[in-house]
Formats: C-alpha cells, structure tokens, sequence
C-alpha cells in the first residue's frame, strides 16, 4: 500500500485538471453524444429492415442496450496514454521524468486512473442508471445481477487497454511523433474491440478469431457478460482470457520499454 | 488565378513537407490511414451480411457514397 502512496497524486492531478476545464470535457460529450445517436438510427433503420426478428441472437432492444453500454464501457475503459507519453517526448519533459525515482510505467497508470476515476463519477454513474431505468422503463427487465461480474470485467479491460497504448506509446521514443501510430492503433481497436459492431456479426472463422484477440477483452466482453449474453462457465472463461491477455500485454510493455528505454529522441526541453 | 494557383502549389507542397518532417511517422499514417477506411468497409460489409439492403439502400450504393463521403 506504501508503495502505491507516491503515486496517488498523479491520479489526483488528472482528476482535478479534468475538473478544472469542464468546458472541454462538455464539448467532447457533446460530440460522442451525435455518434452515439447516429449508431442509435443507424442500427434501428438496420433492424427495420432485416428480415429476421433477431439477428445473431440481438432482439433490438438489446441492441439498442447493446451501442448504450458499450460506449459507456467505453468510456471507462478506452484510457489512452499514449498521448501523454509523446507529448513528454516532444517537449522534453521526458528526461526529468525518466531520471525521477518512481517508476515511469505505474505513475502513466495512475494518470490513466485519474482520467477513469473522473468519466466513472462524472458520467459513468448518471448515465448507467439512466440507460438501466430506460431499459427497464421498455423492458421490465434490469440485469444487475450481471453486475459484479461485468464491474471486474470491466476493470480488466481497463488494464488490457493501459497496457496495450502503454506498449504502443512506448514508440514515441523511437518515431518522436505519434500520428500515425494512434491512427493504426485507433482504426484496429475499434473495429476488433466490438465498439462499432457486436464481434458475433463477423463470419464464421473471422469470428473465432476475433474473438480471441486481446482488443474484444477491452470493451465487447465486458458488454456481453453484463446483457447476459456470457453467462456461468462462458463468462468465467472469457474472464480467464482477460486475465491471459493482461499478463501477455504487461510482459509486452516490459520488453518494449526495455527495448526502447536505451536510447530516447527529444526535440524540445 | 495563375498566382493563386502557384502559391497553392507552394502551400502543399509545405504541408507535405511538415508530414514528412517525422519520416517513420508518416509511413505509419499511410498505413494507418487505409486501415481506418478498410474498417469503414468492413463494417458495412458486416451489416449487409444479415440485411439484404437498409431501408431501399444497397450495398452498393451505400459504398458509392461512402467512397465520395
């Protein structure tokens, strides 16, 4: 516990800065907000015109349940610190950071925390009961029992994620900038991390792969343990796969920061 | 306009130059740039899998504005 006090202001550090520039937190939700209602109409116009009742096994109240919990799964788990690590490597800041007697990688992971810790109480928990009361409002249904399970699943997709643009943001040391980078690892995980689409709507063996990757762990098997898609023996596997993917991402990001960790390329400072 | 289009032709070819000013960058955003709408592609592909066509739209034809989009 000791050791992790060192580390507790950074957490708190993101949490107020989020807190202090409420301008732009509010006009980034303004934005997710159009996508999230484009996804709404786009999948209701999908289901009026699908010939089935229920396509892959989503009624379309699931569905619409589905783009609402995974954008809020989302939110909590997409934390994105590589930004942060190239902004360091661009105007130097990096070379006292790195000569700091803390470790680089569990204060990126407490920044990370205090951006979480923020989305959680600020939107996170109004919009979740929000969502749920609606359901049950269309429904009669609330899915809290699914809860405890999908509030772990959740936290490991968190750290899955952390790690996996922690690993990435490793490489701003070597290209200095981060553009393209963020571009690749943008257009894979959305598409692989079920935040667009629902991985059971890929096609036979595409799907099984998909499945497997460690990019469904961040967002899509959270979802699908929470609407009850994943339940008992499934649940706990895809779980123990979280689990799998987490250790092979922190061994990822420990062999990239020791390769990348010898020599550094800083423009500013 | 002969002037407007030399300059522009100078203010291009600047931007190009500040893309490529971080070289392993740049190639990562070529790369990164098709994946982004290869993405778009397939998850239309995906939709239209399990609908014959949205709302009188075709796969195609949705394709064709997305191409131009």
């Amino acid at each position: 516990m000791k050791r992790f006090r060192a580390y507790l202001p950074f957490a708190l550090n993101t949490f107020q800065r989020m807190l202090a520039y409420r301008a732009n937190v509010i006009i980034f939700m303004v934005g997710e907000l159009a996508i999230l209602v484009v996804s709404f109409f786009l999948w209701r116009a999908v289901f009026q015109s699908s010939p089935e009742q229920v396509p892959q096994g989503f009624s379309m109240q699931e569905m619409y349940l589905y783009i609402f919990i995974t954008f809020l799964t989302g939110l909590m788990t997409s934390v994105d610190i590589s930004f942060d690590i190239a902004r360091e490597v661009k105007d130097g800041t990096i070379a006292i950071n790195l000569i700091r007697p803390i470790s680089y990688e569990k204060r990126m992971l407490f920044q990370a925390l205090g951006g979480v810790l923020y989305n959680f109480v600020v939107i996170f928990l109004g919009a979740f009961i929000l969502v749920n009361s609606i359901h049950y409002g269309t429904t009669g249904t609330l899915l809290l029992g699914n809860g405890p399970l999908y509030a772990l699943s959740m936290l490991l997709g968190l750290l899955i994620n952390f790690y996996f643009s922690y690993t990435f943001g490793l490489l701003a040391f070597k290209v200095t900038n981060m553009w393209g980078v963020s571009q690749i690892m943008g257009a894979i995980s959305q598409l692989l991390s079920g935040a667009l689409i629902p991985l059971v709507f890929f096609p036979g063996i595409f799907r099984s792969i998909v499945e497997k990757l460690p990019f469904g762990s961040m967002i899509y098997t959270p979802t699908m343990i929470y609407l009850g898609k994943l339940t008992g023996q499934e649940a706990l596997e895809a779980i123990g796969f979280q689990f799998f993917w987490l250790l092979v991402m922190m061994l990822l990001s420990k062999a990239m920061w020791r390769i990348v960790v010898k020599s550094l390329t800083i423009l500013g400072g | 306009m002969r002037r407007y289009s030399k300059l522009y032709k100078q203010f291009l070819k600047q931007y190009v130059k500040s893309l490529l000013e971080y070289r392993a960058d740049f190639i990562f955003g070529l790369v990164g740039f098709v994946l982004v709408q290869f993405s778009g592609v397939v998850f239309l592909r995906l939709i239209f899998a399990s609908i014959p066509s949205l709302s009188g739209w075709s796969f195609h034809e949705v394709l064709f504005i997305y191409g131009f989009a």
